[in-house]
Order: structure tokens, then C-alpha cells, then sequence
């Protein structure tokens, strides 16, 4: 997994057409970062429960 | 100064019971209302707009209805306010942004046009965090409320402005949004009762929420009074007395433990849920452990599902007026663009999957019980806050919006700083009256509803 950078939020921003400044992406950035993260996670909690018990990973998410 | 008349506690029943004898004239509350208002709110901050003229108006025509015979119902005469992101006809409605600053909605949205059907009075637009979605500052079109009970603290929300002005007596009832916990919060953080209804059994349109997770609902000074308000709001015809139809002193209560304890609550927190325990036993109840695995990935699929609604509702607005959303607005508005909707639908999966074991553990108890908060207030909310997604001062109520189960706040205790703390029970879907039942039985054998911050002594020392 690549890992998120300014330049990376950036580039999709533009393409979203989001005038986000550079302050704007730097702060954005660990919020997005956090974000997918948890999306990650819950993919893999939910490939778990669709595999059945035996094979659920033991991911449940902590709050923080 | 002293109050003129004793009528800024009067619970929505009681004010309604007065009003239908002919004891209280809906204009006399709503003026006392106003001139208490004016008097407190610089200081609480709870007010966007206060709606004098329309409501004192609005009052003398349900008073001359009642004076020929005409009375309509609980609610008729009775003031209410309106967290500031449900339209109101004809009323500025900002969402505290200035997005929408000199915004004046042509119609209500249909939960206003059903409460001013049922004979209520529209008596304020409340304060919110921006667009319900957003970090408080003082910065913010309008500064975030404080909260009565501790002016040094402001009130959690995001509907902080409906729990602050209900519970400083500028209202009897007010209506707030839900998407994440944001009326059972502010409810708990203020020691009033907040529910969240069972998801779709109130029409949620005009009210700028996520559409799969929101929900509109009433705050109160009671359960009996968030009733009235709900049979209103769902269009029902409301009759008096009819709140609370049968007591539930027998239910069954479940306790999901393991999930309680990994949120690590303040031990205050976690001591006065013990005590409500007790209470709920003492009160002939029958309180059980349950094991409920998943309910704290749902808290995290729920803020996942909030920031792609958040994000599609608002991309038009995020293009052309990105800096006219206040710093944080924009940021949490913003962040669901660089999710995928893959996932989008696994965080809706998750929902289903954890929807079906509460629906499963909830066959075999009546409510589930759990805090409402792990935090005492705002200010240590927001810190784990810092990491919105995974939950953090939300762990307990968001699963509940994923699910759509109804959930309320009623207050359990108080903490050393007399900050409340409130109890929250989850019921199954479309049994909010059960729900209710339950909580009203709770309430009317402890004290806390009957508590109300000294104003008149803080106000004067900020």
C-alpha cells in the first residue's frame, strides 16, 4: 500500500476539483490517511464474517 | 434577578395540562420564555435566532383557539426549538456556516410542518456544530454553546444548542439530529433526555443529515415529554396523556460488557452506569450480560458512511465555496472524496451484519444498556476525537445509527464537578415506545431529572 502523501492528496483534490490549499492537504492528510485505514480494516472484518467463523480474522476495531 | 413566574421548568405535559385549563396562556409562556432568553443566552450561546415576534404571534391565535373551545391537542401552545439545520418556513435556518448565513427556507421540513400542525409553537432556531459536521470554535459563525451546568466547558454536540437551551429552561422541548450520537450526547453532557428514533419512522428530510444514518429527535426535561414530541413528529394524532402507554418495570436489560469495557470510560462515567444498573435492578429488572461482538466496527463503519454522505451532499458547495465553511467544516466535509465506494459499501455490509445480532440479542432481552459517552465533556470528547473515524467519544451511540435501532440518553448521575452523565438504553426496531417505557421508569425512580443548573448564580460570574 502506497502511503498517502500531500502531493498524492493533492493530485486527486484537482481532479475532484476541490480548491483545497497546501495547509488545507497537510491537514487533511492524516484525517484521509486514518479513514482508509479503518475502510481497510472493515473490508477485512467483513471478508472474515462472509468466510464464516472458523476463518474471522480477530480484527474487531478499537475506538480511539 | 429573580424569575417573574415559575413557568421556565414547566415540563411539556404540565405546561400543556395548564394551558388546556385555562391556568396558562400560551402567550404568557411564551413570553416568559422570551424575556429568559434574552436575559441568559449572551451567556449560554445556545440561540442562532430568536424567533419573538412570529412565536408571540403564533401563541395568541392557540390561545384564542383554546378560549373557543378549540384545543388541539398536548403540544397546542407549546414553544419549541428547532436545531438550526431543519428548514423553517419563513425563519433563517444557517446550520451555523456561513454557507447559508442569510439562508430563509420557503417551506418546513416535514417533521416542523408536523409539529406546528400538532398546535406547537416554533420558538427558537438553536446553535449546532457547522452543518452538524465539524469541531466547535469561536470562530464559527456562531460560538459554540456553554454548557449550563459548567459555563467553563462548552456542551458537547452536535446538537449542543437544543440540550443547552432545554435544560436551561429557554424551552420545554427541542428538536436535535443524530447521525453519529449527536442528540444522546449533548443530552447526557446536560442532564435532559435526547432520543434517537428508530431510523425512517420520522420523516429526516430538510435537516442536512446523512440520509442512511440520521436521524431528527426530540430533547426533553422528560421521557414522557420526548413521547408527546414523537407521536407528534410522526404524524400521529396526539392525545393527551398518551405519552407513555404502560411501564416496563419487568423488562429484561442487557449489558454487552465486553464492548463497554474496551472503551476505557472515565471512571466516573463508568460508575455512574454501575449505579443505574443497580437502580434498574432495584427496580424489579432483570439485568444480564450480553455478548455482542462488532458493535464498535459499526461505530467506525458508521463514520465511514457519514463522511461519503457528507461529502456527496455537499461536493457542489465544497467546489464554488470551500472557504466559506469554517476550517474544520471543510476538512470534515471533505474527507469522504477519497473513499471509494467499495468502501462506501462495506462499511454498509458491516452494518447489516452487526443490525442482524442486535435484532438477534434483542429477541432475547428488551434494551440493551450502555454509557452514552466516555468522557465527562467536550474538551476530552474532542481529544479522541482527534481520530474521528475509529469511534472515539462516539464508540457507544454510532453503532446504533448504522443499526437503526432507537436509542435514547436519560440522565444517571452527576459527576464530582457536577457535570451530568447519562444512561443510554437501545430498543428493538420500531419499539421506541417500549423503549421509552422502560426509560421513563428509570427516571421517575431516580433524581436527576428533577435537577437544574443554578443560573442565576453562574451567569452572573462569567
Amino acid at each position: 500500500m502506497k502511503p498517502l502523501t500531500v502531493a498524492r492528496l493533492r493530485e486527486q483534490a484537482r481532479a475532484l476539483e476541490l480548491p483545497l490549499d497546501d495547509e488545507e492537504l497537510a491537514s487533511l492528510r492524516p484525517m484521509v490517511e486514518d479513514l482508509l485505514a479503518v475502510a481497510r480494516r472493515l473490508r477485512h472484518y467483513q471478508a472474515g464474517i462472509l468466510a464464516g467463523p472458523d476463518q474471522r480474522p480477530g480484527s474487531a476495531a478499537k475506538p480511539g | 434577578m429573580t424569575e417573574p413566574n415559575g413557568f421556565h421548568y414547566l415540563t411539556v405535559a404540565e405546561a400543556g395540562r395548564r394551558i388546556r385549563e385555562g391556568s396558562l396562556t400560551p402567550t404568557e409562556l411564551v413570553e416568559a420564555l422570551i424575556e429568559r432568553a434574552r436575559r441568559l443566552d449572551p451567556t449560554l450561546r445556545s440561540t442562532i435566532t430568536l424567533a419573538a415576534e412570529s412565536a408571540v404571534s403564533t401563541a395568541q391565535v392557540a390561545g384564542d383557539a383554546i378560549r373557543q373551545g378549540r384545543w388541539g391537542g398536548p403540544l397546542h401552545g407549546i414553544p419549541i426549538g428547532i436545531k438550526d439545520c431543519i428548514a423553517t418556513a419563513g425563519l433563517r435556518t444557517t446550520a451555523n456556516s456561513r454557507v447559508l448565513s442569510a439562508w430563509v427556507p420557503a417551506d418546513d421540513a416535514p417533521v416542523v410542518r408536523a409539529l406546528r400542525g400538532a398546535g406547537a409553537v416554533v420558538l427558537s432556531k438553536l446553535n449546532l456544530n457547522e452543518f452538524a459536521w465539524a469541531i466547535p470554535s469561536e470562530d464559527d459563525l456562531h460560538a459554540p454553546p456553554r454548557n449550563p451546568w459548567s459555563l467553563s466547558h462548552v456542551a458537547m454536540g452536535s446538537s449542543s444548542g437544543s440540550a443547552v437551551a432545554v435544560a436551561s429552561g429557554l424551552c420545554p422541548a427541542a428538536l436535535g439530529t443524530d447521525a453519529g450520537g449527536s442528540i444522546r450526547q449533548p443530552a447526557s453532557n446536560c442532564g435532559v433526555v435526547g432520543l434517537k428514533p428508530t431510523h425512517r419512522l420520522i420523516d429526516a428530510a430538510a435537516s442536512f443529515g446523512a440520509p442512511t444514518i440520521c436521524e431528527v429527535g426530540p430533547i426533553a426535561r422528560t421521557v414522557e415529554d420526548c413521547a408527546l414530541l414523537l407521536g407528534a413528529m410522526s404524524g400521529e394524532q396526539a392525545r393527551d396523556g398518551d405519552g407513555l402507554q404502560r411501564s416496563r418495570s419487568r423488562a429484561r436489560v442487557g449489558v454487552p460488557r465486553d464492548f463497554i469495557d474496551e472503551a476505557e470510560s472515565d471512571p466516573q462515567v463508568s460508575a455512574a452506569f454501575e449505579k443505574a444498573l443497580s437502580a434498574l435492578r432495584d427496580l424489579g429488572m432483570e439485568v444480564v450480560e450480553v455478548k455482542l461482538d462488532g458493535l464498535a466496527d459499526a461505530a467506525a463503519a458508521d463514520f465511514l458512511v457519514l463522511n461519503a454522505e457528507a461529502f456527496a451532499a455537499h461536493e457542489r458547495s465544497l467546489r464554488t465555496r470551500l472557504h466559506d465553511y469554517g476550517p474544520s467544516a471543510r476538512l470534515y466535509h471533505t474527507q469522504g472524496a477519497f473513499l471509494s465506494s467499495a468502501d462506501y459499501i462495506v462499511a454498509l455490509q458491516v452494518g447489516d451484519t452487526v443490525r442482524q445480532r442486535v435484532d438477534q440479542a434483542l429477541s432475547n432481552i428488551d434494551v440493551l444498556a450502555t454509557p452514552v459517552v466516555p468522557f465527562l465533556t467536550a474538551e476530552a470528547a474532542r481529544t479522541a476525537r482527534a481520530r474521528p473515524h475509529t469511534g472515539g467519544g462516539a464508540v457507544f451511540t454510532a453503532p446504533f445509527n448504522l443499526t437503526g435501532h432507537p436509542a435514547l440518553s436519560v440522565p444517571c448521575g452527576m459527576s464530582a464537578d457536577g457535570i451530568p452523565i447519562g444512561l443510554q438504553l437501545i430498543g428493538r426496531a420500531g419499539a421506541d415506545a417500549d423503549l421509552m417505557s422502560v426509560a421513563h421508569v428509570f427516571e421517575q425512580a431516580t433524581p436527576w431529572h428533577t435537577m437544574h443548573p443554578s443560573l442565576e448564580t453562574t451567569a452572573g460570574t462569567i
